[in-house]
Protein backbone atom coordinates (compact mmCIF):
# COMPACT_ATOMS: atom_id res chain seq x y z
CA UNK A 1 0.00 0.00 0.00
CA UNK A 2 2.68 2.45 0.98
CA UNK A 3 4.37 1.90 -2.37
CA UNK A 4 1.25 3.14 -4.19
CA UNK A 5 1.02 6.16 -1.95
CA UNK A 6 4.73 6.92 -2.30
CA UNK A 7 4.48 6.89 -6.08
CA UNK A 8 1.49 9.23 -6.08
CA UNK A 9 3.22 11.61 -3.70
CA UNK A 10 6.36 11.62 -5.84
CA UNK A 11 4.34 12.13 -9.02
CA UNK A 12 2.78 15.25 -7.51
CA UNK A 13 6.12 16.59 -6.30
CA UNK A 14 7.62 15.96 -9.74
CA UNK A 15 4.57 17.25 -11.64
CA UNK A 16 4.13 13.99 -13.57
CA UNK A 17 0.70 14.91 -14.88
CA UNK A 18 0.78 12.27 -17.61
CA UNK A 19 1.30 9.47 -15.11
CA UNK A 20 -0.87 10.45 -12.19
CA UNK A 21 -4.13 8.97 -13.46
CA UNK A 22 -2.64 5.54 -13.92
CA UNK A 23 -1.01 5.68 -10.50
CA UNK A 24 -4.24 6.71 -8.81
CA UNK A 25 -6.20 4.04 -10.68
CA UNK A 26 -3.85 1.31 -9.59
CA UNK A 27 -4.02 2.54 -6.01
CA UNK A 28 -7.81 2.38 -6.17
CA UNK A 29 -7.57 -1.10 -7.72
CA UNK A 30 -5.39 -2.10 -4.79
CA UNK A 31 -8.33 -1.19 -2.54
CA UNK A 32 -6.74 1.86 -0.97
CA UNK A 33 -9.47 4.18 0.30
CA UNK A 34 -9.83 7.35 -1.81
CA UNK A 35 -9.66 9.63 1.22
CA UNK A 36 -6.48 7.90 2.30
CA UNK A 37 -4.94 8.56 -1.14
CA UNK A 38 -5.75 12.24 -0.73
CA UNK A 39 -4.67 12.57 2.89
CA UNK A 40 -1.57 10.40 2.83
CA UNK A 41 -0.22 10.95 -0.69
CA UNK A 42 -1.64 14.01 -2.40
CA UNK A 43 -1.70 16.53 0.42
CA UNK A 44 1.75 15.48 1.71
CA UNK A 45 3.00 15.77 -1.91
CA UNK A 46 1.74 19.33 -2.19
CA UNK A 47 3.23 20.00 1.23
CA UNK A 48 6.66 19.13 -0.19
CA UNK A 49 5.95 21.34 -3.21
CA UNK A 50 5.05 24.22 -0.88
CA UNK A 51 8.26 23.80 1.09
CA UNK A 52 10.39 23.69 -2.06
CA UNK A 53 8.64 26.84 -3.27
CA UNK A 54 9.31 28.69 -0.04
CA UNK A 55 13.02 27.88 -0.24
CA UNK A 56 13.19 28.91 -3.93
CA UNK A 57 14.07 25.41 -5.02
CA UNK A 58 11.15 25.59 -7.43
CA UNK A 59 9.12 28.46 -8.89
CA UNK A 60 5.57 29.23 -9.94
CA UNK A 61 5.56 27.01 -13.06
CA UNK A 62 6.50 23.88 -11.08
CA UNK A 63 3.83 24.79 -8.56
CA UNK A 64 1.25 25.09 -11.33
CA UNK A 65 2.23 21.78 -12.88
CA UNK A 66 2.08 20.06 -9.49
CA UNK A 67 -1.40 21.51 -8.99
CA UNK A 68 -2.54 20.27 -12.41
CA UNK A 69 -1.16 16.84 -11.50
CA UNK A 70 -3.02 16.69 -8.22
CA UNK A 71 -6.19 17.97 -9.87
CA UNK A 72 -6.12 15.19 -12.45
CA UNK A 73 -5.77 12.66 -9.68
CA UNK A 74 -8.54 14.27 -7.66
CA UNK A 75 -10.90 14.22 -10.63
CA UNK A 76 -10.62 10.44 -10.62
CA UNK A 77 -11.20 10.24 -6.90
CA UNK A 78 -14.07 12.71 -6.48
CA UNK A 79 -16.84 10.34 -7.68
CA UNK A 80 -15.43 7.64 -5.43
CA UNK A 81 -15.26 10.00 -2.46
CA UNK A 82 -18.91 10.92 -3.01
CA UNK A 83 -19.88 7.28 -3.47
CA UNK A 84 -18.15 6.45 -0.23
CA UNK A 85 -20.65 8.84 1.29
CA UNK A 86 -18.05 11.00 2.95
CA UNK A 87 -19.71 13.81 4.85
CA UNK A 88 -18.53 17.38 4.25
CA UNK A 89 -15.98 18.41 6.81
CA UNK A 90 -17.34 21.93 6.71
CA UNK A 91 -18.11 24.83 4.41
CA UNK A 92 -15.55 27.44 3.43
CA UNK A 93 -15.99 30.65 1.45
CA UNK A 94 -12.74 31.72 -0.21
CA UNK A 95 -11.59 34.75 -2.17
CA UNK A 96 -8.68 36.98 -3.09
CA UNK A 97 -9.36 40.41 -1.60
CA UNK A 98 -10.37 43.61 -3.40
CA UNK A 99 -7.75 44.99 -5.79
CA UNK A 100 -5.75 41.77 -5.88
CA UNK A 101 -6.00 39.59 -8.99
CA UNK A 102 -3.68 36.80 -7.93
CA UNK A 103 -5.23 33.40 -7.43
CA UNK A 104 -2.62 30.72 -7.92
CA UNK A 105 -2.19 30.32 -4.17
CA UNK A 106 -5.89 30.59 -3.43
CA UNK A 107 -6.78 28.00 -6.06
CA UNK A 108 -4.19 25.66 -4.65
CA UNK A 109 -5.66 26.02 -1.18
CA UNK A 110 -9.16 25.40 -2.55
CA UNK A 111 -8.06 22.24 -4.34
CA UNK A 112 -6.43 20.92 -1.18
CA UNK A 113 -9.42 21.79 1.00
CA UNK A 114 -11.82 20.09 -1.42
CA UNK A 115 -9.58 17.05 -1.52
CA UNK A 116 -9.59 16.99 2.26
CA UNK A 117 -13.38 16.87 2.25
CA UNK A 118 -14.44 20.48 2.73
CA UNK A 119 -17.08 22.15 0.63
CA UNK A 120 -15.57 25.31 -0.82
CA UNK A 121 -17.35 28.25 -2.43
CA UNK A 122 -14.82 30.11 -4.56
CA UNK A 123 -15.65 33.81 -4.85
CA UNK A 124 -12.75 34.49 -7.19
CA UNK A 125 -10.42 37.49 -7.18
CA UNK A 126 -10.76 41.25 -6.60
CA UNK A 127 -13.68 40.57 -4.25
CA UNK A 128 -15.46 43.58 -2.88
CA UNK A 129 -16.38 43.53 0.78
CA UNK A 130 -20.14 44.02 0.34
CA UNK A 131 -20.57 41.04 -1.99
CA UNK A 132 -18.45 38.91 0.29
CA UNK A 133 -20.41 39.82 3.40
CA UNK A 134 -23.68 39.11 1.58
CA UNK A 135 -22.34 35.68 0.64
CA UNK A 136 -21.29 34.92 4.20
CA UNK A 137 -24.77 35.89 5.42
CA UNK A 138 -26.37 33.69 2.77
CA UNK A 139 -24.18 30.60 3.06
CA UNK A 140 -23.27 30.83 6.74
CA UNK A 141 -19.94 29.06 6.16
CA UNK A 142 -17.84 27.64 8.96
CA UNK A 143 -14.79 29.45 7.64
CA UNK A 144 -14.04 32.49 5.52
CA UNK A 145 -10.65 32.30 3.76
CA UNK A 146 -8.93 35.47 2.50
CA UNK A 147 -5.91 35.61 0.23
CA UNK A 148 -3.65 38.47 -0.91
CA UNK A 149 -0.35 38.53 -2.75
CA UNK A 150 0.36 42.25 -2.66
CA UNK A 151 1.12 44.45 0.33
CA UNK A 152 -0.96 47.16 -1.35
CA UNK A 153 -4.06 45.02 -0.89
CA UNK A 154 -3.34 43.76 2.64
CA UNK A 155 -5.50 46.47 4.26
CA UNK A 156 -8.49 44.93 2.45
CA UNK A 157 -8.25 41.96 4.80
CA UNK A 158 -8.69 44.25 7.77
CA UNK A 159 -11.68 45.85 6.06
CA UNK A 160 -13.36 42.45 5.72
CA UNK A 161 -12.84 41.77 9.43
CA UNK A 162 -14.22 45.21 10.32
CA UNK A 163 -17.21 44.64 8.10
CA UNK A 164 -17.96 41.26 9.69
CA UNK A 165 -17.95 43.05 13.06
CA UNK A 166 -20.11 45.90 11.79
CA UNK A 167 -22.64 43.41 10.43
CA UNK A 168 -22.73 41.56 13.72
CA UNK A 169 -21.60 38.25 12.19
CA UNK A 170 -17.96 38.11 13.24
CA UNK A 171 -18.62 35.43 15.87
CA UNK A 172 -20.53 33.28 13.38
CA UNK A 173 -17.57 32.54 11.12
CA UNK A 174 -13.90 31.73 11.58
CA UNK A 175 -11.52 33.71 9.40
CA UNK A 176 -8.28 32.30 8.05
CA UNK A 177 -5.87 34.33 5.97
CA UNK A 178 -2.89 33.62 3.76
CA UNK A 179 -0.64 34.95 1.00
CA UNK A 180 2.94 36.03 0.57
CA UNK A 181 2.87 39.25 2.66
CA UNK A 182 0.75 37.77 5.47
CA UNK A 183 2.10 36.37 8.72
CA UNK A 184 0.95 35.44 12.21
CA UNK A 185 1.55 38.95 13.50
CA UNK A 186 -0.67 40.46 10.82
CA UNK A 187 -3.34 37.86 11.46
CA UNK A 188 -3.34 38.75 15.13
CA UNK A 189 -3.29 42.47 14.42
CA UNK A 190 -6.44 42.43 12.29
CA UNK A 191 -8.19 39.88 14.50
CA UNK A 192 -8.28 36.90 12.13
CA UNK A 193 -8.52 33.44 13.67
CA UNK A 194 -5.57 31.86 11.90
CA UNK A 195 -2.85 32.28 9.31
CA UNK A 196 -1.64 29.51 7.00
CA UNK A 197 1.83 29.62 5.46
CA UNK A 198 1.04 27.29 2.59
CA UNK A 199 -1.76 25.16 1.17
CA UNK A 200 -1.03 22.10 3.32
CA UNK A 201 -1.01 24.24 6.45
CA UNK A 202 -4.31 25.78 5.35
CA UNK A 203 -5.88 22.32 5.40
CA UNK A 204 -4.50 21.65 8.86
CA UNK A 205 -5.77 25.00 10.13
CA UNK A 206 -9.21 24.51 8.61
CA UNK A 207 -9.50 21.17 10.40
CA UNK A 208 -8.47 22.75 13.69
CA UNK A 209 -10.79 25.73 13.31
CA UNK A 210 -13.77 23.48 12.74
CA UNK A 211 -13.06 20.97 15.47
CA UNK A 212 -12.29 23.90 17.76
CA UNK B 1 9.40 63.70 11.05
CA UNK B 2 9.56 67.15 9.46
CA UNK B 3 10.84 67.83 5.99
CA UNK B 4 14.62 67.67 6.00
CA UNK B 5 16.64 70.05 3.94
CA UNK B 6 19.70 69.04 2.07
CA UNK B 7 22.78 70.47 3.67
CA UNK B 8 25.57 70.63 1.16
CA UNK B 9 28.26 69.23 3.49
CA UNK B 10 26.18 66.23 4.54
CA UNK B 11 27.16 62.94 3.00
CA UNK B 12 24.31 60.75 1.82
CA UNK B 13 24.31 57.07 0.94
CA UNK B 14 21.51 55.68 -1.20
CA UNK B 15 21.12 51.91 -1.03
CA UNK B 16 18.90 50.83 -3.89
CA UNK B 17 17.74 48.07 -6.15
CA UNK B 18 19.67 48.03 -9.41
CA UNK B 19 16.38 48.20 -11.28
CA UNK B 20 16.36 51.95 -10.60
CA UNK B 21 20.07 52.58 -11.18
CA UNK B 22 19.60 54.66 -14.34
CA UNK B 23 16.95 56.86 -12.69
CA UNK B 24 19.08 57.38 -9.56
CA UNK B 25 22.30 58.03 -11.46
CA UNK B 26 20.49 60.61 -13.60
CA UNK B 27 19.97 62.76 -10.50
CA UNK B 28 23.06 61.89 -8.40
CA UNK B 29 25.82 61.98 -11.01
CA UNK B 30 26.51 65.64 -10.33
CA UNK B 31 26.22 65.34 -6.54
CA UNK B 32 29.58 64.63 -4.91
CA UNK B 33 28.05 64.21 -1.48
CA UNK B 34 25.77 61.34 -2.57
CA UNK B 35 27.14 57.84 -2.94
CA UNK B 36 25.09 54.99 -4.35
CA UNK B 37 25.04 51.26 -3.66
CA UNK B 38 23.03 48.87 -5.79
CA UNK B 39 21.82 45.35 -5.08
CA UNK B 40 20.67 42.60 -7.42
CA UNK B 41 17.09 43.08 -8.63
CA UNK B 42 16.51 39.32 -8.26
CA UNK B 43 16.21 39.88 -4.50
CA UNK B 44 12.59 40.94 -4.96
CA UNK B 45 11.80 37.30 -5.56
CA UNK B 46 13.51 36.24 -2.36
CA UNK B 47 12.35 38.86 0.15
CA UNK B 48 13.68 36.76 3.02
CA UNK B 49 17.24 37.41 1.78
CA UNK B 50 16.71 41.04 0.90
CA UNK B 51 16.86 42.44 4.43
CA UNK B 52 20.14 40.64 5.23
CA UNK B 53 21.80 42.02 2.11
CA UNK B 54 20.60 45.56 2.78
CA UNK B 55 21.54 45.32 6.46
CA UNK B 56 25.08 44.32 5.49
CA UNK B 57 25.53 47.52 3.52
CA UNK B 58 23.82 49.67 6.14
CA UNK B 59 26.23 48.32 8.77
CA UNK B 60 29.21 49.30 6.65
CA UNK B 61 27.91 52.82 6.07
CA UNK B 62 26.29 53.63 9.38
CA UNK B 63 29.33 55.23 10.99
CA UNK B 64 30.71 56.76 7.81
CA UNK B 65 27.93 58.81 6.20
CA UNK B 66 25.56 61.40 7.62
CA UNK B 67 22.37 60.06 6.09
CA UNK B 68 21.22 56.67 4.79
CA UNK B 69 18.33 56.55 2.32
CA UNK B 70 16.74 53.40 0.94
CA UNK B 71 15.94 53.02 -2.73
CA UNK B 72 13.53 50.25 -1.79
CA UNK B 73 9.85 50.05 -1.04
CA UNK B 74 8.28 47.54 1.32
CA UNK B 75 8.99 45.03 -1.47
CA UNK B 76 6.94 42.08 -0.16
CA UNK B 77 8.27 42.80 3.36
CA UNK B 78 11.83 42.42 2.06
CA UNK B 79 13.08 45.45 4.02
CA UNK B 80 11.30 44.65 7.28
CA UNK B 81 13.76 44.40 10.15
CA UNK B 82 16.50 46.60 8.66
CA UNK B 83 17.96 49.13 11.09
CA UNK B 84 20.78 51.68 11.34
CA UNK B 85 22.10 51.91 14.88
CA UNK B 86 23.50 55.42 14.82
CA UNK B 87 22.00 57.27 11.87
CA UNK B 88 18.55 55.88 11.36
CA UNK B 89 17.23 55.41 7.84
CA UNK B 90 15.00 57.39 5.51
CA UNK B 91 12.53 55.13 3.75
CA UNK B 92 10.13 55.96 0.90
CA UNK B 93 6.52 54.97 1.68
CA UNK B 94 6.31 52.98 -1.57
CA UNK B 95 5.07 49.41 -1.62
CA UNK B 96 7.51 48.57 -4.39
CA UNK B 97 9.61 50.21 -7.08
CA UNK B 98 6.61 51.15 -9.21
CA UNK B 99 5.80 53.90 -6.70
CA UNK B 100 9.23 55.41 -7.35
CA UNK B 101 8.77 55.24 -11.11
CA UNK B 102 5.27 56.69 -11.01
CA UNK B 103 6.54 59.63 -8.98
CA UNK B 104 5.10 59.07 -5.49
CA UNK B 105 3.56 56.43 -3.24
CA UNK B 106 0.13 57.99 -3.71
CA UNK B 107 0.47 58.14 -7.49
CA UNK B 108 1.09 54.40 -7.44
CA UNK B 109 -1.86 53.64 -5.18
CA UNK B 110 -4.14 55.80 -7.32
CA UNK B 111 -2.97 54.14 -10.52
CA UNK B 112 -3.09 50.67 -8.99
CA UNK B 113 -6.61 51.04 -7.63
CA UNK B 114 -7.90 52.52 -10.87
CA UNK B 115 -6.50 49.60 -12.88
CA UNK B 116 -5.61 46.60 -10.67
CA UNK B 117 -4.69 44.43 -13.65
CA UNK B 118 -1.63 46.46 -14.63
CA UNK B 119 1.69 44.84 -15.39
CA UNK B 120 4.17 47.71 -15.19
CA UNK B 121 7.31 47.85 -17.30
CA UNK B 122 10.13 50.39 -17.08
CA UNK B 123 13.42 50.79 -18.96
CA UNK B 124 15.15 49.03 -16.05
CA UNK B 125 12.85 46.03 -16.02
CA UNK B 126 12.96 45.69 -19.81
CA UNK B 127 16.75 46.07 -19.76
CA UNK B 128 16.98 43.20 -17.28
CA UNK B 129 14.77 41.11 -19.60
CA UNK B 130 12.03 40.89 -17.01
CA UNK B 131 9.13 41.58 -19.31
CA UNK B 132 6.87 38.49 -19.41
CA UNK B 133 7.89 37.41 -22.94
CA UNK B 134 11.58 37.61 -22.08
CA UNK B 135 11.00 35.66 -18.86
CA UNK B 136 9.41 32.91 -20.96
CA UNK B 137 12.37 32.81 -23.34
CA UNK B 138 15.23 33.40 -20.90
CA UNK B 139 14.05 31.59 -17.78
CA UNK B 140 11.09 29.32 -18.38
CA UNK B 141 11.87 27.64 -21.73
CA UNK B 142 15.30 26.32 -20.66
CA UNK B 143 13.80 24.94 -17.47
CA UNK B 144 10.39 23.68 -18.57
CA UNK B 145 10.30 23.55 -22.38
CA UNK B 146 8.33 25.95 -24.57
CA UNK B 147 4.86 24.50 -24.14
CA UNK B 148 4.88 24.50 -20.35
CA UNK B 149 6.74 27.82 -20.28
CA UNK B 150 4.12 29.61 -22.34
CA UNK B 151 1.23 27.95 -20.53
CA UNK B 152 2.64 28.78 -17.08
CA UNK B 153 3.23 32.47 -17.83
CA UNK B 154 -0.24 32.81 -19.33
CA UNK B 155 -1.68 31.20 -16.20
CA UNK B 156 0.28 33.60 -13.98
CA UNK B 157 -0.98 36.63 -15.87
CA UNK B 158 -4.47 35.50 -16.78
CA UNK B 159 -6.22 38.22 -14.77
CA UNK B 160 -3.94 41.04 -15.93
CA UNK B 161 -5.55 43.46 -18.33
CA UNK B 162 -2.88 46.05 -19.19
CA UNK B 163 0.78 46.30 -20.03
CA UNK B 164 1.77 49.73 -18.71
CA UNK B 165 5.05 51.19 -19.91
CA UNK B 166 6.31 53.91 -17.58
CA UNK B 167 8.45 56.53 -19.29
CA UNK B 168 10.92 57.38 -16.54
CA UNK B 169 12.85 59.76 -18.78
CA UNK B 170 16.15 57.87 -18.82
CA UNK B 171 15.97 55.89 -22.04
CA UNK B 172 15.00 56.07 -25.67
CA UNK B 173 11.42 54.89 -25.42
CA UNK B 174 11.01 53.49 -28.93
CA UNK B 175 12.74 50.11 -28.41
CA UNK B 176 11.01 49.79 -25.02
CA UNK B 177 7.68 50.55 -26.62
CA UNK B 178 8.26 47.85 -29.21
CA UNK B 179 8.93 45.22 -26.53
CA UNK B 180 6.07 46.35 -24.30
CA UNK B 181 3.62 46.30 -27.21
CA UNK B 182 4.75 42.82 -28.23
CA UNK B 183 3.99 41.65 -24.70
CA UNK B 184 0.56 43.26 -24.73
CA UNK B 185 -0.25 41.64 -28.06
CA UNK B 186 0.97 38.18 -27.04
CA UNK B 187 -0.99 38.13 -23.78
CA UNK B 188 -4.05 39.86 -25.22
CA UNK B 189 -3.76 42.87 -22.92
CA UNK B 190 -4.34 46.54 -23.58
CA UNK B 191 -1.24 48.71 -23.95
CA UNK B 192 -0.75 51.93 -22.07
CA UNK B 193 2.06 54.45 -21.61
CA UNK B 194 2.48 56.70 -18.61
CA UNK B 195 4.83 59.64 -18.37
CA UNK B 196 5.34 60.21 -14.67
CA UNK B 197 7.11 62.71 -12.44
CA UNK B 198 9.85 60.15 -11.91
CA UNK B 199 12.79 62.52 -11.83
CA UNK B 200 11.27 64.75 -9.17
CA UNK B 201 10.81 61.79 -6.84
CA UNK B 202 14.36 60.53 -7.31
CA UNK B 203 15.66 64.05 -6.68
CA UNK B 204 13.88 64.03 -3.33
CA UNK B 205 15.26 60.58 -2.61
CA UNK B 206 18.83 61.76 -3.13
CA UNK B 207 18.66 65.31 -1.78
CA UNK B 208 15.51 65.72 0.23
CA UNK B 209 13.33 67.30 1.34
CA UNK B 210 11.50 64.23 2.60
CA UNK B 211 7.82 65.12 2.88
CA UNK B 212 6.06 63.03 5.47
CA UNK B 213 3.45 61.70 3.07
CA UNK B 214 6.18 60.25 0.87
CA UNK B 215 8.96 59.24 3.28
CA UNK B 216 9.36 58.17 6.88
CA UNK B 217 12.40 58.20 9.11
CA UNK B 218 13.32 55.14 11.12
CA UNK B 219 15.02 56.30 14.31
CA UNK B 220 18.51 55.00 15.18
CA UNK B 221 18.27 51.46 16.50
CA UNK B 222 14.63 51.04 15.44
CA UNK B 223 13.70 48.47 12.84
CA UNK B 224 11.66 49.01 9.71
CA UNK B 225 8.19 47.49 10.17
CA UNK B 226 5.37 46.63 7.81
CA UNK B 227 3.06 48.90 9.85
CA UNK B 228 5.03 51.98 8.83
CA UNK B 229 3.64 51.59 5.33
CA UNK B 230 0.03 51.56 6.48
CA UNK B 231 0.08 54.60 8.80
Amino acid sequence: MSEHLDKIREAIVGGLHNEIEELVSSAVDAAIAPQQIVNEAMIPGMDVVGQKFSTNEIFVPEMLVAAVTMNKGLDLLKPLLQKAGSVSKGTIVMCTVKGDLHDIGKNLVIMMLEGAGFEVIDMGVDMNVETLIAKVKEIKPDILGLSALLTTTLPEMAKVLESLEANGIRNQVKVMIGGAPVDDAYSEKIGADAYGGDAAEAVQIARELITG
Amino acid sequence: MGPDCFIEEETVAVIACEIMEAEIEAVTRSLDAVETHYLDQGLHRTPSQMSDRIQGIVDRLDSRVDRIVLGYGLCSNGIVGVQARTKGIIVPRCHDCIGFFLGSPQAYLDDFHSRPGSYYLTPGWIGEKKDPLSIIVEEYVPRYGRETAEWAKKEELKHYTHIVLVDTGVADLEPMRHIAQKNAEYFGMAYLEIKAKTKAFFQKLAKGPYPEEEFFRVQPGDKITQESFFD
